[in-house]
C-alpha cells in the first residue's frame, strides 16, 4: 500500500499544512492516471494507417467540401484553440445549438457529439458535412470532389481500390442529396459506392483525429510520483492542486461522473443546468442521440462497419432507451479543461470558476418532470476550496500534439501542401 | 514411496466423490453464492475482470441450481441498478446459456461509482424468482 504523507517542506509549500491522502482517496486517484494508449477501433480498418491519417487530415482542414467553400472541420475545432472555437455555440454555414467540444484525445470516447449520436469516430465525422447549418454539403458532391482532385484521388486510391464513376452524371447526379429524390432514383448499388467512399474518407478523417493525444500534465507527474514513491515528482502539484484533487475525488464527489483517465465516464446525465437560451430546455439530447445511433446506417453495426458483428455493434443495439435520457449530455473530458472555455453543451459558463459556482450552489438549476441524476446536491464549499478545485482542474493541462498535425497536408504525403513531393 | 501410494489409495474414495459432486453441480468455484429470496435457488457467479472496475465494460459466468443440482430447464435475466440514483445500466446485457444451469453474460457496465445492486432473475414455469446482491463499485 502506498502511503503518501506529504512533507510540506518536501514539496516546497513550507508555509501550508501538508496534504495527506488516505489509502481509497490514493486508489481513486490512481484510477485517474496514466491515459492508456488509443484503443483500436475495430469498425475501422484504417484508424492505425499512417497514410490514412495523412489523407484524412487533408479533408479535416479543406473548405472546399462545404457549400459555401469556407467551412472546414477546423472551423469549430480549430488546432490552436485546442481544437474546439473559443464560442459558445458552434458556427458553421449558421450557428448551431450546442458548444464545439475539443477533440483532443477524443479516439478514447465512446460515443461521439453531447448526444452521443454517432457510435464511432467515423461515422461522427461524417455528419456536418450534409447538416444544413455547418457544411451544407452533399456526400455525393464530397465523392465527386475527391474524384475529381487528383491529389485526393490518389491517396484514396492508394488506400481503398478504385472511386466509383463520379464523372457519369447520369448515375450519379450532382443534386443527388441523400435526402433528394434524385438520391432514391438512383440504383441501390451505386447509392452505395457513395456511401462506402463516403464512409471510407470519414475513416481516414478518424485516422488523423486519433493522432490527437494530449495526456502528460502536472498530474499525470504526479501521480508517477504516487506510484514511485518519487518526491521529486509529487512536487508536480502544488499544495493548492493537491487540495483540489483531494476534493474532487472525495468530498466533492467530481468523479461520480468524471471518472477514469479522461476523467469523464462518457456517458450521458442531466444535471440541470441552465439554458443558454434562457427557459426551459428544449433540447432532447441523449433522448434523440440513441434514436439516431441505432437507425443509422453508418453505426457500428451498420454495413458500412469494419467490424459489424462485433461487441460495440452489439452495445449499440442494445442501448437502453428511456424517459430519464431526456435532456441528458455526455459527460466531458477535464483533461486540458484550462483551454476549452467556455463549458457545457450550450457554452453556457465562461470560466471554470464559474461552472464551479453553478455545481455549489445550484442555483438556477433546471428542475424537469424527467429523470435528473438524483445525487446531485449542492457542494457548499468555501471560497478557498473552490479555488483549491479550480487551481487542480487546471493542472490537467498537457502539451498539446505536434505542429505537423496542426494545417493542411497534402492528402499523399502528410507533407505540407507547399512542399514538392518527391519522386518515386 | 509405497506409504504415499497408500496414503493416496486411501483419498481416491474421497476425491472422487468431491469430483462428482462438483460435475455433478452440487457445488460451485465462481466467487459469489447467494439465494434466490425465496431461497429455492442457488446462484454463483464470477465477474472479469474482478473486482468490478468503474466504467469498464466486464463479463460474468453465471450458474443456477435448485438443490444443489444445476438447472436444467427455465431463463436467467441478469440486470443492475443504482437505487440512490434511479437509475440502472445503460446497455441491455447480453446473455448467452453456455450449458445445463450455466450462463455467461456479456456487456455489462456499471458507469458510476457508488453502490449498484446485481439482480438475477430466475423464469421457471411462469414464475420469476430474484436473487440479489449488493456490490459497491469504487
Amino acid at each position: 500500500m502506498l502511503a503518501l504523507c506529504c512533507m510540506s517542506a518536501v514539496l516546497g509549500f513550507a508555509d501550508e499544512p501538508a496534504v495527506v491522502f488516505t489509502p481509497r482517496q490514493q486508489r481513486r486517484i490512481l484510477q485517474h492516471s496514466p491515459v492508456p494508449a488509443v484503443p483500436d477501433d475495430p469498425t475501422n480498418d484504417w484508424d492505425r494507417d499512417p497514410a490514412a491519417a495523412h489523407l484524412g487530415q487533408a479533408l479535416f482542414f479543406d473548405a472546399g467540401f462545404s457549400r459555401n467553400g469556407q467551412v472546414s472541420c477546423a472551423t469549430c475545432h480549430g488546432p490552436m484553440i485546442a481544437w474546439t472555437d473559443a464560442q459558445p455555440l458552434a458556427t458553421g454555414l449558421e450557428t448551431g445549438t450546442r458548444h464545439s467540444p475539443s477533440l483532443l484525445n477524443v479516439a478514447h470516447q465512446r460515443w461521439f457529439f453531447w448526444d452521443g449520436r454517432a457510435d464511432t469516430l467515423w461515422s461522427q465525422a461524417m455528419h456536418p458535412i450534409e447538416h444544413p447549418g455547418e457544411f451544407d454539403a452533399s456526400r455525393i458532391e464530397y465523392v465527386r470532389r475527391i474524384h475529381s482532385d487528383a491529389a485526393y484521388r490518389e491517396a484514396y486510391e492508394s488506400l481503398f481500390g478504385p472511386l466509383p464513376p463520379m464523372d457519369d452524371e447520369q448515375r450519379f447526379p450532382r443534386d443527388a442529396r441523400s435526402d433528394s429524390p434524385a438520391w432514391a432514383a438512383m440504383a441501390e448499388t451505386d447509392r452505395d459506392q457513395v456511401n462506402r467512399a463516403f464512409a471510407n474518407c470519414s475513416k481516414s478523417v478518424a485516422a488523423y483525429e486519433s493522432r490527437l493525444r494530449s495526456v502528460e500534465s502536472p498530474f499525470d507527474v504526479f501521480v508517477e510520483g504516487l506510484r514511485q514513491d518519487d518526491e521529486t515528482k509529487l512536487a508536480a502539484l502544488t499544495a493548492s492542486e493537491q487540495r483540489g484533487l483531494q476534493l474532487f475525488v472525495d468530498e466533492a464527489g467530481c468523479r461520480q461522473c468524471h471518472s477514469g483517465p479522461l476523467f469523464s465516464d462518457f456517458e450521458f446525465h442531466n444535471i440541470g443546468i441552465p439554458t443558454g437560451h434562457g427557459g426551459a430546455p428544449r433540447d432532447p439530447g441523449r433522448f434523440d442521440g440513441l434514436a439516431h445511433v441505432q437507425r443509422s446506417p453508418f453505426s457500428a453495426h451498420g454495413p458500412y462497419s469494419d467490424d459489424p458483428d462485433g461487441a460495440r455493434a452489439r452495445r449499440t443495439a442494445s442501448i437502453v432507451q428511456g424517459q430519464e435520457h431526456w435532456g441528458s449530455f455526455k459527460t466531458p473530458t477535464l483533461r486540458n479543461i484550462e483551454r476549452t472555455a467556455p463549458y457545457m453543451h450550450q457554452g453556457q459558463f465562461d470560466r471554470l470558476e464559474d461552472v464551479l459556482a453553478f455545481y455549489n450552489t445550484l442555483e438556477d438549476m433546471q428542475l424537469q418532470d424527467h429523470h435528473q441524476e438524483m445525487v446531485l446536491k449542492p457542494l457548499e464549499l468555501t471560497d478557498a476550496q473552490l479555488a483549491d478545485l479550480a487551481a487542480f482542474l487546471r493542472s490537467l493541462t498537457s502539451p498539446l500534439p505536434p505542429k505537423s498535425l496542426m494545417g493542411p497536408v497534402d492528402p499523399r504525403t502528410g507533407k505540407p501542401p507547399s512542399e514538392p513531393i518527391e519522386g518515386p | 514411496m509405497i506409504r504415499e501410494q497408500n496414503t493416496m489409495n486411501m483419498h481416491l474414495p474421497a476425491i472422487a466423490i468431491s469430483l462428482a459432486l462438483v460435475l455433478g453441480g452440487c457445488s460451485s468455484t465462481l466467487d459469489h453464492q447467494l439465494q434466490s429470496n425465496d431461497r429455492a435457488y442457488e446462484v454463483s457467479w464470477s465477474s472479469d475482470p474482478a473486482p468490478i472496475p468503474v466504467n469498464e465494460f466486464f463479463t460474468m459466468d453465471v450458474e443456477v441450481r435448485r438443490d444443489g443440482t444445476l438447472l436444467a430447464s427455465g431463463d436467467l435475466v441478469v440486470d443492475a441498478a443504482m437505487p440512490h440514483h434511479n437509475h440502472g445500466m445503460n446497455h441491455i446485457p447480453h446473455i448467452e446459456r453456455t450449458g445445463t444451469g450455466r450462463w455467461h453474460v456479456q456487456d455489462m457496465l456499471f458507469h458510476m461509482p457508488g453502490d449498484w445492486e446485481l439482480y438475477f432473475d430466475i423464469k421457471q414455469d411462469g414464475v420469476v424468482h430474484r436473487a440479489q446482491e449488493s456490490i459497491e463499485v469504487d
